[in-house]
């Protein structure tokens, strides 16, 4: 099945003289096997209850209604055909570890980092306890399927993400029982809202909000990313904003698009403004699949926010400075006539007390003496996963635009799997076009598809790469 | 009040040589003023519900107002409990009293404005941009047009330098038309904000639960998926030469902090323009209405070029030929059968009819399989047609990523999107007015843009941007003879 001519992925990958690591193609779960896993840790029962969790967080019931009965209760449309087909060898590819072991050569990929599709909905799983069978089920069925090519790949743990206890006890069992070394979070949680309590059931999912764990949250996270320091995990999320927010009843695609980049934004920011990065200098966290773009933009926007209202500035803003009667001067020479018509109220308007919070520092949380100490707390703690095809990801390197000189830290991530890669063999070969246009120099190109992937993993766990095929250019590169 | 000796940014103004027209400058209203036109547009009833609102004190406090006030005097478990936004605190200049002065008082602004190095700006509401979710519909609209009718008036005589934008409810296509007809033919106004969505209960559950009205809501994005019909709207807006401007946000829906502002305010805007944006495109406002600008105001541009590289993507890959790469039908049975037998794993040997039965199992799939089927194109160029002509976004001073907008290179098909200069005068983000202009061309001194960039940042794109749509929109001002030559009139 596997070509005999190398691919141009593969003379690219030959060419460049360093491995290529894939921080983020897609195994395609097959089902059946998956729910034997699921049975054997939950019984029966609980494999009835996922089936129909699974079908709800899939949104499956919206195929079945007319597009009047979608508007008519606002069924947000799901994803639909998005694993190849006509492409055979690549569906099978995506499910059958010991073919894709076979294939990496061709794909011009060293060492991939491997995320689930069928399981990337566990968290919007309303049940915790099939919700945290579900993870569970998925991580054996992968540590098992996937265990005896470790050599060129390693799939990530899904940790259901409601309760930090929750997530420390699947942490812990995927690593410490199953032997996974990565770990996938959606990095927010659906909580009830108070006032919806008496809604009907089915209103549930409407009537949540959504806890960005990093901030405000109901529970304290930081016990979490403790453990995840202490086994040695980056954690990656790849949560998607399907089915929150704004959304098409109609359209799959206006749903997709920026999907990724709209759920990790708030996460990054409550991660970063909660003080998570702060508190955890070490911890390194990735977003998947929702390029770069909207990175840079919130790092230069909070860069701009924090300049002008700091713990310090906001104090220009405060009320108390405001000169009335310096004011009122100016309101009497120039008013216009409505305006002089009501100089009494308009003084006493000036006068009324503005509110403002109890803390007006809204950086309190991640206190800086200069906007500059978010190289340390934003630029280098993140890392994100960036397809092959987006144009944007050069945004990432450009030192000369982004505040401070910052190149922000893009790593390859293939998407193998799924619709939008329609031959695998054209990733690698896809993501060098940047160099050849010249968006990207050489340079820029071994951080994006080996250099950040290796500092993203092995920066926490330096054994992350032993025993795998990259492991002696991944030492050198820490400089070991 | 004026002072002397020329600002940084009126000696760039002088040296460019070009005019410079702020897009998005904002005014700072007066409540006490404000009532009068409540009172005149509703009498004492709705004049007192405004002031009710306006001091946070009614049940419509939480909104309307630009502040909810309701939520300084809940503790920070209570505003967890109801999951209630961060509001805008200190947001006005204080410190900087004739900055403060001046967004209020048209004759200083008007005073000031070659000492601010502009020509030229548009200016819109502060305390009315959350008018559009006054609760109860006829005070709303009692209030948007008192807030018209005001802005109207104060600013009429300085219409050589400045006009100020009218606020249009979107509640229904209807609604918008008549409220824009009577901002723009009543009261003499030439330009419209809307707020680029809609707040509405779901229908099903109104009927079944309407105690669950207030929570069980949708956003209606107005271009696609609308129980309305907007097209009139949209073709009244073309009739009448005029451009909406959207200066709506995502701060109260999405992923929201009930304790930081700032959490809040980040990326607001631009998430609020990136839905609305792309309705309008993917429902094929922009293909039926081809003339018709659209501005989106104070989120930057970088989302929109996000987007754009987003779309073709997508439409790349799932446009309505290539969808059919992706049928399940055309997955070969025989072929992944055999694969697995030769690749598969010892425990899938012993499910192999279990997973022919799950291959051979249809994935649904809707009855329209073109997602695109509202803005059929043929090939990806004409996105430059449908997207990049008509949207044009106004960018603050500040923002080192309003270079992305001019970087051929990295925009796909080499596109130019449309940045215009927005001040956001009046607001906390602006510490001094004078030095806004002077920020902005730091583009230029940081080599993140070139001159010709400036020039359409400052300038050309604004003219592009109101003139197409109206050709006499600049008669009668100070940029008239440039906006002239620049239209080819």
């Amino acid at each position: 099945m596997i070509s005999s001519t190398p691919s141009r992925s593969q003379e690219i990958r030959s060419r460049v003289g360093h491995p290529i690591i894939d921080s983020d193609g897609h195994t395609l779960e097959i089902g059946p096997i998956l729910l034997d896993f699921v049975e054997k840790i939950g019984g029966g029962d609980i494999k009835k209850r996922y089936e129909e969790a699974l079908r709800q967080a899939w949104n499956l019931s919206w195929f079945n209604m007319s597009a009047e009965e979608r508007r008519h209760e606002f069924a947000t449309a799901p994803a639909w055909w998005i694993m190849p087909t006509e492409n055979t060898l690549d569906r099978a590819t995506a499910s059958l570890p010991r073919l894709l072991n076979d294939r990496m050569d061709e794909l011009g990929i060293d060492y991939a980092v491997l995320y689930p599709t069928r399981s990337l909905v566990l968290d919007r799983i309303p049940d915790p306890e099939v919700r945290q069978v579900g993870s569970r089920a998925v991580n054996a069925y992968h540590a098992e399927i996937y265990g005896s090519y470790s050599k060129r790949m390693t799939t990530a743990a899904a940790i259901p993400m409601h309760t930090p206890e929750v997530a420390i006890e699947e942490l812990e069992y995927a690593v410490n029982e199953l032997g996974m070394k990565v770990a996938m979070i959606e990095g927010r949680s659906l909580r009830p809202l108070s006032q919806a309590k008496d809604a009907p059931p089915h209103l549930a999912y409407l009537n949540s909000r959504m806890d960005v764990i990093g901030l405000d949250s109901d529970y304290d996270y930081d016990p979490f990313w403790a453990k995840c320091m202490e086994l040695n995990i980056a954690p990656a999320s790849h949560a998607a904003n399907l089915g929150w927010g704004t959304r098409s009843t109609s359209n799959y695609m206006y749903n997709h698009m920026a999907t990724f980049a709209l759920a990790h934004e708030p996460v990054a920011k409550a991660l970063f403004m909660g003080g998570v990065t702060k508190r955890f200098p070490e911890l390194n966290i990735a977003f998947l699949e929702g390029g770069v773009g909207w990175a840079c933009r919130l790092y230069a926007d909070m860069v701009g926010h924090w300049v002008k209202r700091n713990g310090v500035d906001i104090m220009k803003l405060d009320p108390k400075h405001l000169d009335v009667d310096a004011l009122m001067k100016m309101v009497e020479e120039s008013g216009e006539p409505s305006q002089k018509a009501r100089l009494k109220e308009i003084r006493d308007f000036y006068l009324t007390d503005e509110p403002a919070p109890e803390e007006l520092d809204d950086w309190s949380h991640v206190p800086m003496e200069r906007a500059e100490e978010m190289l340390d707390l934003f630029v280098k703690p993140f890392y994100f996963g960036c397809e092959a095809d987006d144009p944007m990801n050069a945004h990432a390197f450009n030192s000369k635009v982004n505040p401070y000189g910052a190149r922000l830290q893009a790593v390859f991530s293939s998407d193998i799997g799924h619709w939008d890669v329609p031959d695998m063999r054209e990733v690698v070969e896809e993501a060098y076009e940047l160099v050849e246009k010249e968006l990207l120099t050489d340079d820029d190109f071994r951080d994006f598809t080996f250099t950040n992937g290796v500092n993203l993993y092995a920066g926490m766990n330096s054994d992350f790469f032993k025993g795998t095929v990259v492991e002696e250019a991944a030492a050198r590169e820490l400089g070991g | 009040m004026v002072t002397t000796r020329p600002s940084r940014s009126q000696e760039i103004r002088s040296r460019v040589g070009h005019p410079i027209i702020d897009a998005d400058g904002h005014t700072l209203e007066l409540t006490p003023v404000l009532s009068d036109y409540v009172y005149q547009q509703g009498g004492a009833d709705a004049r007192d519900k405004f002031e009710e609102m306006m001091q946070g004190a009614s049940e419509a406090g939480s909104g309307g107002g630009t502040t909810n006030s309701n939520w300084f005097s809940m503790t920070p478990e209570e505003r967890k409990q109801n999951w209630e936004p961060a509001t805008p605190w200190w947001f006005a200049p204080t410190t900087n009293v004739l900055d403060r002065a001046t967004a209020t008082l048209p004759k200083v602004l008007n005073e000031r404005m070659d000492e601010l190095g502009m020509d030229y700006a548009v200016l819109y509401t502060t305390l009315g941009l959350g008018f559009d979710r006054i609760q109860g519909q006829e005070q709303r609209f009692i209030v948007c047009r008192a807030m018209n009718a005001c802005v109207a008036d104060l600013y009429k005589e300085y219409s050589h330098r400045m006009t100020p934008a009218a606020i249009v409810p979107m509640d229904t296509p209807e609604i918008a038309i008549r409220e824009m007809e009577y901002a723009i033919n009543d009261l003499g106004l030439k330009t419209i904000m809307l707020p680029g969505r809609v707040n509405r209960p779901i229908p099903k559950h109104l009927q079944e639960h309407p105690e669950a009205e207030g929570i069980a809501r949708y956003i209606d994005v107005i271009g696609l998926d609308s129980e309305y019909d907007y097209d009139p709207f949209w073709a009244r807006c073309q009739e009448m030469g005029i451009t909406p401007a959207s200066h709506g946000s995502d701060f109260f829906w999405g992923a929201v902090s009930t304790s930081k502002y700032m959490f809040n305010h980040l990326s607001a805007f631009a998430h609020g323009h990136d839905t609305f944006a792309k309705a309008l495109f993917l429902g094929g406002v922009t293909k039926r209405f081809p003339g018709l600008n659209f501005i989106f105001l104070e989120g930057g541009v970088a989302w929109a070029c996000n987007l754009f590289s987003d779309l073709i993507g997508h439409w790349e890959k799932r446009n309505r030929n290539e969808i059919d790469r992706l049928d399940p039908r055309h997955l070969d049975q025989e072929l992944i059968l055999d694969l697995v037998r030769e690749y598969g794993e010892e425990i899938m040997q012993s499910k192999i009819d279990d997973i022919r039965e799950m291959y051979a199992t249809p994935d649904p799939h809707p009855a329209e399989l073109d997602d695109w089927s509202n803005v059929p194109m043929e090939n990806i160029e004409e996105m430059m047609d449908l997207f990049i002509e008509p949207y044009y976004f106004g960018c603050e001073a500040d923002d080192p990523m309003n270079a992305w907008a001019f970087n051929t290179k990295v925009n796909p098909m080499g596109a130019r999107l449309k940045a215009v200069f927005s001040s956001d005068i009046g607001h906390w983000d602006v510490p001094d007015m004078r030095e806004v202009v002077e920020e902005a061309y730091e583009l230029v001194e940081h080599e993140l843009i070139s001159e010709e960039d400036f020039r359409d940042f400052m300038f050309t794109n604004s003219v592009n941007l109101y003139g197409k749509v109206d050709p006499t929109f600049f008669d009668g001002t100070a940029v008239e003879a440039e906006a002239r030559k620049l239209l080819g009139r």
